[in-house]
C-alpha cells in the first residue's frame, strides 16, 4: 500500500503546485500585520507552501546537452484537472486564497537570462554525467539521486510546517519527510568532513529577515540543475535572505556560490505563502519504503 | 573491593533503580512546578530526547543474544505485566519473525521507518519541537518525522488513503499530559526487533507526561483486536540530551545500505 505514497504525496504537492498556474487577481489580500514572539522575532509558525529558488536554467540553443534530452525549460504543471485523492477522482483547479498578488519572484534572478555560468570543469562534469546517466547508467555513481531515495536537499519546496523555538527554526516538509532547522543559537558547522544532502544550517536574524549559512552539502544534487544531474562540488556554499514581509509572505534569495562550478554565484528568488487553514499536508511521504527502483534497475 | 563494600554497593544502586523506577511508575496529577511551559502555559516538551533501554530489541525481559550484525543487549521489558496477549494464531507468526529477525526486521535489517511507538525507543536521539497546534518530531533513525496536530480537526479525509509507516497522530491534552491518538499505521513496521508485529488494524494512544524538567514519563498503549486478545501497555522514561550542542544530524540508513549493495554492481 506505501506503494503508492510517492504518487499521493506527489500528487498533495501537485495539487499546491497547480495553484501557481491560476491566473492572479481574484485572491489578493491587504498586508497582514507581522506577529511576533515574546523575543521580538517574527511568528512564522504554521503550514505554509515554498515556491521557487532552484535553477531552472535555459540552455543556449547550442548547447551540447540538447543532445541528450535535456529539459531546457521548466516543464511546471498545466491549468487542466488534476487527480486528487485515493480514488484518482478528478479534481477542479485548487485555489491558493493566500498566493501573493502580484507574484514575487520565483526562480533564477541572476543571471537574468538564466544561462548558467559554468567553469571549464562544471561544464565537463555535466557533460559526463548527461553521456553516462541513461539508458541504462553507466553505474551507480550516475543513476539520478531521486530514483535512489536520496534526502532532499535545502532547495526542495512544496508544503512544509515551519516550527519555532528559541535557537532554532524548523522547516518539516511534507515531501520525502525532509527536514531542515536553521540554529540562532550561535553554534558552528560541523567538521568538513562531515556531509549531508540536506547540508547544515545555521541562521541569524536581523531585523525581520533571517540570514541562513549552509555548508556541509554533499555536492551530489537531487533533481539537479535542468533536471539533468548533480553539478556542484563540495565547495558549494548555500546563502539565503527570508524575509517576513507580512504574516501571510515570507520572500527570499538563495545564493548558490560554488566556483568549482560556476564562475561567479547565481541566486534564485522565491517565497513562502500560507496553506489554506482548512486543508492539511499529507502525514507522510515516504520514498525507500515504497520503492523497488533499485530492484528493477539493478536485478537484484 | 570487599564482598560487604559490593553489597553495600549494590544495595545502594537497587534502592536509587527502586526509588527512580517509584518515580517513573507515579501518574502526577499536575507537572512538578520547575518543568518548562508555552506561552500558553502547556508543558513544553521541545528538547532532545532519548530512551534509554533495550526495548527496540524486545519489549520484553530478554536475555543477551547474537542474532544480527549488533547482537542483542540483555534487559528488563517494557510491558506493564511482561507478557503481550497475543491469540494464538498471531503467535505463530511472530516465532516466524523472530526467527528470520536478522534479515526481515524492517528497523535494524532493512532501515525502514520504525513506526510507532517504536521510534519513540529506538536506541537513538530525537527532537520535539512544539508549537501551540503543532507538535513536531524529528527522528534520528532514518530520518523519520511526525506531525501531531493539536488543532481538534477530523482525520475524516484520510479514510481510503493508505497508511502510513510513522502513522497519522493527533494530540490532545489531558492537564499537563500530552494524549497522541495514532491511528493509520502501515502493517509492516514491527514493535522489536523480536518481531513483535501488528496488523493494520493497530491503535495507538501514547502519554508524555513530565516527571520532571530533564525526564519524560512515556505511556503507549497498544490495541490491535486483530492480533491481540485485549489492549497492553508499555511504560518508559525518556531522558533529555542536555548537551547544548546536541544536534539530530541527517542519516539516511537506507541510502547508506543501498549504496554499499550495489557500489559495483551494473544497471541492466
Amino acid at each position: 500500500m506505501t506503494t503508492h505514497l510517492r504518487v499521493f504525496g506527489a500528487v498533495a504537492v501537485a495539487v499546491a503546485a497547480a495553484s501557481l498556474s491560476l491566473p492572479a487577481g481574484a485572491w489578493g489580500q491587504a498586508p497582514a500585520a507581522i506577529t511576533r514572539l515574546p523575543d521580538g522575532t517574527p511568528d512564522i509558525r504554521g503550514t505554509w507552501v515554498r515556491v521557487g529558488g532552484g535553477l531552472n536554467e535555459a540552455n543556449p540553443p547550442d548547447s551540447e546537452l540538447k543532445a541528450f534530452g535535456v529539459l531546457s525549460e521548466p516543464q511546471g504543471f498545466g491549468q487542466g484537472p488534476v487527480a486528487a485523492g485515493p480514488g484518482g477522482e478528478v479534481a477542479g483547479p485548487r485555489v491558493a486564497k493566500y498566493m501573493p498578488n502580484p507574484r514575487p519572484p520565483a526562480g533564477i534572478v541572476d543571471p537574468q537570462d538564466r544561462v548558467l555560468p559554468y567553469t571549464a570543469e562544471g561544464r565537463t562534469r555535466r557533460l559526463d554525467y548527461a553521456k553516462n546517466m541513461c539508458c541504462p547508467a553507466k553505474s551507480l555513481a550516475y543513476l539520478e539521486l531521486s530514483v535512489r531515495c536520496a534526502p532532499p536537499q535545502p532547495w526542495t519546496g512544496g508544503g512544509v510546517h515551519i516550527m519555532q523555538r528559541p535557537g532554532q527554526v524548523a522547516l518539516l516538509f511534507e515531501a520525502n519527510h525532509h527536514t531542515r532547522v536553521f540554529y540562532t543559537d550561535g553554534r558552528r558547522h560541523p567538521s568538513p568532513n562531515v556531509r549531508f544532502f540536506g547540508g547544515h544550517s545555521t541562521g541569524t536574524w536581523k531585523g525581520d529577515t533571517l540570514l541562513v549559512d549552509t555548508t556541509n552539502l554533499d555536492g551530489r544534487a537531487y533533481f539537479g540543475v535542468g533536471n539533468t544531474f548533480p553539478p556542484f562540488s563540495q565547495e558549494l556554499h548555500l546563502t539565503e535572505e527570508f524575509r517576513v514581509v507580512s504574516a501571510r509572505l515570507i520572500t527570499f534569495v538563495l545564493t548558490y556560490d560554488d566556483p568549482k562550478t560556476f564562475t561567479r554565484p547565481v541566486k534564485s528568488a522565491g517565497f513562502f505563502y500560507p496553506q489554506n487553514e482548512e486543508e492539511e499536508l499529507a502525514p507522510e511521504f515516504t520514498c525507500h519504503e515504497g520503492s523497488y527502483s533499485m530492484q528493477n534497475i539493478f536485478g537484484f | 573491593m570487599t564482598s560487604r563494600g559490593t553489597r553495600a554497593l549494590l544495595t545502594g544502586i537497587a534502592v536509587v533503580v527502586s526509588a527512580v523506577v517509584s518515580l517513573a511508575q507515579a501518574t502526577p496529577p499536575a507537572a512538578p512546578a520547575q518543568v518548562p511551559r508555552t506561552a500558553d502555559g502547556k508543558p513544553d516538551f521541545s528538547g532532545i530526547w532519548q530512551a534509554l533501554n533495550t526495548a527496540a530489541w524486545d519489549l520484553q525481559d530478554h536475555a543477551g543474544a547474537y542474532a544480527s550484525f549488533i547482537g542483542v543487549p540483555p534487559g528488563r521489558g517494557v510491558v506493564d505485566g511482561n507478557e503481550i496477549p497475543y491469540k494464538p494464531e498471531a503467535l505463530e507468526q511472530k516465532k516466524q519473525n523472530f526467527a528470520a529477525r536478522a534479515t526481515e526486521d524492517p528497523a535494524f535489517a532493512r532501515c525502514l521507518l520504525p513506526g510507532v511507538p517504536r521510534a519513540t525507543y529506538m536506541p537513538y536521539p530525537f527532537e520535539i519541537i512544539q508549537n501551540p497546534a503543532m507538535v513536531g518530531i524529528r527522528y534520528a533513525f532514518a530520518r523519520a518525522v511526525r506531525t501531531i496536530d493539536l488543532s481538534g480537526r477530523s482525520r475524516d479525509w484520510l479514510k481510503g488513503w493508505p497508511d502510513f509507516w510513522m502513522g497519522d497522530s493527533r494530540g490532545r491534552w489531558e492537564g499537563d499530559t500530552l494524549v497522541v491518538d495514532v491511528q493509520k499505521l502501515d502493517e509492516r513496521s514491527w514493535f522489536d526487533h523480536a518481531g513483535n508485529y501488528h496488523s493494520e488494524e493497530l491503535h495507538v494512544v501514547e502519554r508524555y507526561s513530565f516527571i520532571d524538567r530533564d525526564h519524560i514519563r512515556y505511556e503507549a498503549t497498544i490495541e490491535d483486536p486483530r492480533v491481540f486478545t485485549r489492549p497492553w501497555k508499555i511504560t518508559m522514561p525518556l531522558y533529555r540530551i542536555i548537551d547544548p550542542q546536541a544536534e539530530i544530524f541527517e542519516w539516511d540508513c537506507r541510502f547508506d545500505q543501498d549504496s554499499e549493495k550495489y557500489k559495483d554492481a551494473i544497471p541492466k
